[in-house]
């Protein structure tokens, strides 16, 4: 299927005190010799503005590329004036949280030639004794270009 | 965890435009139906997205246009702006960096206020995480002058949205 659509039918096991990326368990089987885009839209609830939270790959294909961010970074050009940040290559991204419930749109694309899983993780950015909740409703869809 | 993979029964998507200009809304500020409705079911596991992209066309800076959801008995939701900010009134999924501290989603009973450029059009995505209550019906986003003015405010032909289930 070229369309590929993962959810979270249940609030997450709050996470504290915890940096390492942990799956949000939605791993995609990567055909190889493929490309696809992917939209997160990821969900949580943190218990303070101080954690952040940290979304990356815990599991890629080997020699895979991928580059994401969010969606005002990866489409940030809004004036003549202003520099874009640039799309993160592999490696893990920080966003802000504030004290509450918000929601981050995080788009990217995946390509390479060997078939394997590509599972994306979150974390606390900062070390944090509060809870970050990853929230029903956090969806993941993946969409073949190529 | 409860996330369920690749949803093969449920990878349904609707779409719907405005083939029309919307009517005019003049010193109102009562939230009106766009018409750009769908339906969900009547399963309480019906989880969806949907992405609206809205060209709205203001008479002048002093109006702003407000949005807000219509939802069956009991449905729910999240949502907000595709780039988002920092304020209450234009919450969106805006966590661009550690450096910024994003807004709160709105909830099903909230509204969204933007600001409307003069005589011009304005362009705005909104997306909503919409949980299904158990009763089927209609998903709408409804809209109206932030601020009673006499001046006109309407949405515009080509404003659509896009619904994709995803579980349900």
């Amino acid at each position: 299927m070229d369309d590929q659509r993962f959810v979270v039918t249940a609030n997450f096991t709050p996470i504290s005190a915890q940096t390492t990326l942990q799956t949000l368990g939605m791993p995609f089987s990567f055909p190889a010799n493929t490309h696809w885009e992917w939209m997160l839209l990821l969900l949580v609830t943190a218990a303070n503005a101080t954690m952040d939270v940290k979304v990356g790959p815990v599991t890629q294909p080997t020699g895979s590329t991928m580059r994401y961010g969010a969606s005002d970074r990866m489409f940030g050009g809004v004036l003549l004036a202003s520099t874009p940040v640039g799309a993160i290559a592999n490696g893990s991204l920080a966003f802000g949280t504030p004290a509450g419930t918000t929601g981050l749109m995080i788009l990217g694309e995946l390509h390479g030639a060997t078939a394997g899983t590509f599972d994306l993780g979150y974390a606390q950015n900062t070390s944090d004794a509060g809870n970050l909740t990853v929230l029903k409703g956090t969806l993941l869809r993946l969409a073949r270009t190529a | 965890m409860g996330v369920l993979d690749g949803i093969r029964n449920s990878a349904l998507t609707l779409r719907s435009a405005l083939t029309a200009n919307g009517s005019n809304i003049t010193s109102s500020t009562t939230l009106q139906t766009l018409g750009l409705s769908w339906a969900i079911g009547a399963s309480a596991t019906e989880i969806w997205l949907a992405r609206y992209v809205l060209f709205i066309q203001a008479a002048n800076t002093t109006m702003d246009a407000k949005l807000g959801l219509t939802l069956p008995a009991a449905a729910t939701a999240l949502w907000g702006t595709a780039g988002g900010g920092t304020s209450a009134a234009l919450a969106g999924f805006g966590g661009v960096g550690t450096a910024t501290t994003p807004s709160a989603l709105l909830t099903g009973a909230d509204t969204l206020q933007v600001g409307t450029p003069s005589n011009n059009l304005l362009g705005l995505e909104v997306i909503a995480v919409i949980f299904g209550g158990g009763t089927a019906g209609s998903v709408d986003l409804t809209y109206a002058q932030n601020t009673s003015d006499a001046g006109a405010l309407a949405v515009q032909r080509g404003s659509l949205v896009e619904a994709l289930r995803f579980n349900g």
